[in-house]
């Protein structure tokens, strides 16, 4: 009976979530009336969606770049030796849960339109705004790995053999790092690639992200809409699979 | 030696003024604009946020996250533990994978789903009628109302909470459950005596995040519901957007009415974090 019990939860919790992608994707082929996969055909020759794509692939980057810089080494140092400072910076990074995406739209607009920050209408902002949305997942990739992986003991023997803090986290620190700054930044990637409110409201629809034009294209073309839709959700699917893989890889080092 | 202290302290001054700048000032702003109508200093936007149809929409935004919130802990709660019962590995890990993917799947692609699958000509609908020759919207149901809402929150709702509960769920020993019978009890007396204990705070702090997330979903809310279901964020939505005349000051009061009961969520969900410890947390996978 407990087997059972087991069963009919699991099955119905994937249908649950595989029902409306199924929808979806049926849409996708049946939504002119008879089987076709001209919206698909149609997206990938659409240089508007080749656009949008590389957008938000500059933005993502972008965005994951000035998490890795900003938010690593501030984490790494307090880790080591500002347990208090790293508490401080914990309880700041979940500031994105409080300041919901429709609200710091709403914010950005108003105090980043005047000099001397005149950024609202231009992307400017956006990488700012998607690492503060992405800095909660960022950080606790960060200090989740930073526990596994008992840094403070190869720190202090770099230490006690005469380098610098910066050499240490540089040279020693960086590279066992790397997977916890990998799934964070394919985090923080995520939640760029597919935001959409901010993108909107800042730029005032002046900068076309993919989540923009599936927004723009579901007015005009549903079904070209609905195929990117699919699109994304199949790249965000990949790049989930690409954390666990990375996640896996850093247990079978520790087995 | 002082010196060398401050100037290791500088490695903190990026991320702090990252947030000042981009979290902390623009919050402060929205302080000082909804106590302000453009001259002088009022509360006449927090007297007008706190009543109609804006103390309405709280009122709605609330019992409909709550609900969301509980139907995610329920949902979720017996997932996960279906999840680590489940002896399979390559099905727990592939489900926690698919989790984090369904609990950023939102938006207008997420609304558009659901037309798709339970909307009037959606193929759950029609597979509905053939099967049992009723139609779907005959018996009531409609997906832009409160129940429809629900369902699509659910969507994404209970991924997250998986997501957010399977650390805590995994830290429970299947030896204590034998324990507990070896020594007579029955399985009630496991959950309420071994398993309650341990993952409350887990459960309380996941229910708050839960509500949060679901009190803040905007675009998703309006594309099922649009203006038949009054909501905050909708709200909020169509003060900045000039479908009536553009209120900043009225918006500023609703964005900080809801910041503090998302902040007061989050305040729950950090603190019982800190109860369940670091083994515990959740979050990992999410996306």
């Amino acid at each position: 009976m407990h087997k059972w019990f087991v069963r009919i939860i699991l099955t119905l919790f994937i249908l649950q979530m595989a029902l409306p992608v199924f929808g979806l994707v049926l849409f996708t082929f049946e939504g002119g009336g008879n089987f076709s996969v001209s919206p698909y055909t149609q997206l990938f020759t659409d240089s508007a969606f080749w656009s949008a794509c590389l957008q938000s692939l500059v933005i993502s980057v972008l965005s994951v770049a000035l998490a890795i810089v900003l938010i690593t080494p501030a984490i790494w140092y307090g880790y080591m030796y500002y347990p208090q400072i790293l508490r401080v910076i914990e309880g700041f990074s979940f500031i994105s849960f409080v300041i919901p995406a429709v609200v710091l739209g709403l914010a950005y607009v108003q105090f980043f339109s005047g000099p001397p920050l005149a950024l609202a209408g231009t992307p400017a902002l956006l990488p700012f705004a998607f690492t503060l949305l992405g800095m909660p997942y960022y950080v606790q990739a960060i200090l989740n790995r930073l526990r596994l992986m008992d840094a403070k003991t190869y720190h202090d023997a770099a230490r006690s053999l005469g380098s610098s803090a910066w050499r240490s986290l540089l040279q020693i620190q960086a590279p066992l790092l790397r997977t916890g700054i990998v799934n964070g930044s394919i985090l923080v990637f995520s939640m760029g690639a597919g935001e959409f409110t901010i993108t909107d409201l800042t730029t005032g629809g002046s900068y076309t992200t993919l989540p923009v034009y599936i927004q723009v294209a579901f007015g005009n073309t549903p079904l070209e809409g609905s195929a990117m839709a699919v699109f994304s959700i199949v790249i965000s699917a990949l790049l989930v699979f690409l954390a666990m893989g990375a996640f896996g890889r850093k247990r079978r080092e520790y087995q | 030696m002082k010196s060398k202290s401050m100037l290791s302290l500088s490695i903190f001054i990026p991320i702090f003024a990252f947030v000042a700048l981009f979290a902390i000032y623009p919050a402060i702003g929205m302080v000082i604009g909804s106590f302000s109508n453009g001259s002088h200093a009022t509360l006449a936007n927090y007297k007008s946020a706190l009543q109609g149809q804006y103390l309405s929409a709280f009122a709605t935004t609330s019992l409909l996250s709550l609900e969301g919130a509980l139907i995610g802990i329920v949902g979720g709660g017996l997932v996960t533990w279906a999840l680590t019962r489940s002896r399979l590995t390559w099905l727990q890990s592939t489900l926690t994978a698919v989790s984090s993917v369904m609990a950023n799947f939102a938006g207008l692609p997420l609304a558009v789903a659901f037309m798709a699958t339970l909307g009037t000509s959606g193929f759950v609908t029609i597979v509905f009628e053939f099967l049992f020759g009723k139609n779907l919207t005959d018996l009531g149901f409609n997906l832009a109302s409160a129940t429809g809402l629900m369902i699509v929150y659910a969507t994404f709702l209970v991924p997250l909470a998986v997501i957010l509960l399977l650390p805590a769920v995994h830290s429970i020993r299947s030896e204590w459950e034998e324990a507990v019978y070896t020594l007579g009890g029955s399985i009630w007396r496991y959950i309420r005596a071994v398993v309650l204990p341990i993952l409350t705070p887990s459960l309380v702090g996941t229910f708050a995040l839960l509500f949060a997330n679901a009190f803040s979903s905007y675009v998703t809310a309006y594309a099922i519901a649009g203006g038949s279901i009054n909501l905050i964020p909708i709200q909020i939505g169509y003060l900045i957007d000039g479908n009536v005349t553009m209120n900043l000051g009225l918006g500023d009061a609703l964005a900080m009415l809801e910041m503090v009961v998302l902040g007061l969520a989050v305040v729950v969900f950090l603190a019982m974090q800190r109860i369940a410890g670091p083994n515990k947390r959740g979050g990992e996978g999410r996306a």
